[in-house]
């Protein structure tokens, strides 16, 4: 003899933590099924027998070997102090910068920081600015040609070691010198130059008397 | 009779409290009234140790310790039959507490929190241990039964002490006998007092196969008792 319902009584019946409700109802069950009754009887037996365990005391042991002590906590931010970053920051300023082609003028009125190409300035005062440095150019210049003359004149002065009055004789031999070596080299080159034309007249007048001869042919 | 007392959470769910009281004492009712009391103080004592070993108060966590360490190195000797698996659950299951006291928020009690822990920790070992584990005694092998019993220290123990570790040797005995889904059963329903929902929400199985299996346990640890004549 046996029921299928015992599994499900037996067990709900020993735990006395299921409802009362239930618990009625399945002792009305047990009062009437001599299985599940003898089963019950069996089972809280069984149970009391091995209820009777008393705990064991627990064996020396280490209980704190894994407790750390806790640090403490640092925020992000704290990691990184204000100076780590100031490089860094002052890159990316000027980076933007290079960018934007950002501009700062300074006039009577103030500080103007502009952002892009034109900067704000108006054709007129870029040719004010070519004139400006145009007439700069030239004044350096001529200032250049005198320091190059007073260097020349220095260097000749130099080169004599005399007196300065003497050494003015000296350089203006010198310069009458140097023209009369060019006046001579010009009326050379002049007298070359009337020699080739001379061959080439003679040349000329060959290939004229030639042409003529052979016109007159008929 | 000796009753368990459950205590009832913030969010109404059952915790895990035993406190035994006399069903047919007059005093029943007060009895179960301190027991609330007693059990929400000690919510709130257990609370404030949590946080104070979260800072790194060695004396709370150790107070944490000695409170459950008992109960979870028993739980362990019950399931495994041996005293050192015993203790090694016990340390994985209080450095596996340890490691995960952070995200323990208070909601239920702390010892049903740990239980859950250690539950799966002797889960985990089950899985790895099986064949010691499930050297489960035959019905028809009484030499292994009298192997299992470990022998009590007699030249130290008093008699009292000595009967009391034997009788737990027997009760090792039988419960090792069992299969380790049985054996795990028993522990959680009989010495650990939960319902039977409780055991099918750790288990992830319903409470009618929690049921079943109980009763499958309860059958096959009455034939170990006739077999040692003991019923």
């Amino acid at each position: 003899m046996t029921c299928e319902k015992s599994p499900y009584v037996v067990a709900t019946l020993l735990d006395e933590l299921s409802s009362s409700a239930e618990r009625e109802q399945l002792r009305s069950h047990v009062s009437e099924c001599a299985h599940c009754s003898v089963q019950l009887e069996e089972a809280r037996v069984v149970q009391q027998k091995i209820s009777t365990w008393q705990d064991a005391p627990v064996p020396h042991w280490v209980r704190s070997s894994m407790v750390k002590p806790k640090q403490e906590s640092v925020q992000w931010w704290q990691r990184f102090s204000l100076w780590q970053w100031a490089p860094l920051a002052c890159s990316f300023l000027l980076a933007l910068g290079v960018i934007f082609n950002v501009e700062f003028h300074k006039s009577n009125d103030g500080f103007v920081v502009v952002f892009g190409a034109s900067g704000g300035v108006t054709q007129q005062q870029v040719q004010e600015q070519i004139s400006r440095l145009s007439a700069q150019l030239d004044a350096q210049r001529e200032a250049d040609s005198l320091r190059l003359v007073e260097t020349v004149v220095g260097n000749v002065m130099r080169q004599y070691d005399e007196n300065n009055s003497r050494n003015l004789e000296q350089v203006i031999e010198y310069f009458d010198l140097q023209r009369q070596q060019d006046l001579q080299l010009l009326q050379s080159g002049y007298q070359q130059l009337a020699d080739s034309d001379y061959e080439t007249i003679r040349s000329v007048q060959q290939l004229a008397s030639y042409v003529q001869y052979q016109g007159l042919e008929p | 009779m000796l009753v368990p007392h459950r205590c009832v959470g913030n969010k109404g769910e059952p915790h895990e409290f035993t406190f035994n009281v006399c069903e047919k004492d007059a005093a029943h009712t007060v009895a179960i009234v301190a027991a609330r009391a007693s059990c929400m103080s000690q919510k709130a004592e257990e609370r404030k140790l949590v946080e104070a070993a979260l800072e790194g108060a060695p004396y709370a966590w150790e107070s944490l310790v000695r409170r459950y360490e008992g109960r979870v190195y028993n739980f362990g000797l019950r399931l495994t039959g041996s005293e050192s698996d015993a203790m090694d659950l016990m340390q994985e299951v209080f450095i596996g507490v340890y490691r995960n006291l952070h995200r323990f928020r208070g909601e239920s009690m702390f010892s049903t929190w740990l239980f859950r822990i250690a539950h799966n920790k002797a889960v985990d070992m089950g899985r790895k241990n099986k064949p010691y584990l499930e050297t489960s005694l035959s019905s028809d092998d009484e030499s292994a039964q009298e192997e299992m019993q470990p022998l009590a220290d007699a030249s130290t123990a008093p008699l009292s002490q000595l009967m009391q570790e034997q009788e737990n040797a027997r009760i090792q005995a039988l419960l090792a006998a069992l299969s380790w889904e049985h054996r795990l059963v028993v522990e959680l329903k009989v010495f650990q007092s939960h319902t039977f929902d409780d055991i099918a929400a750790l288990e992830g199985i319903s409470a009618n196969t929690a049921k079943t299996r109980f009763y499958t346990a309860m059958r096959a640890l009455k034939k170990l008792l006739e077999k040692q004549h003991d019923l």
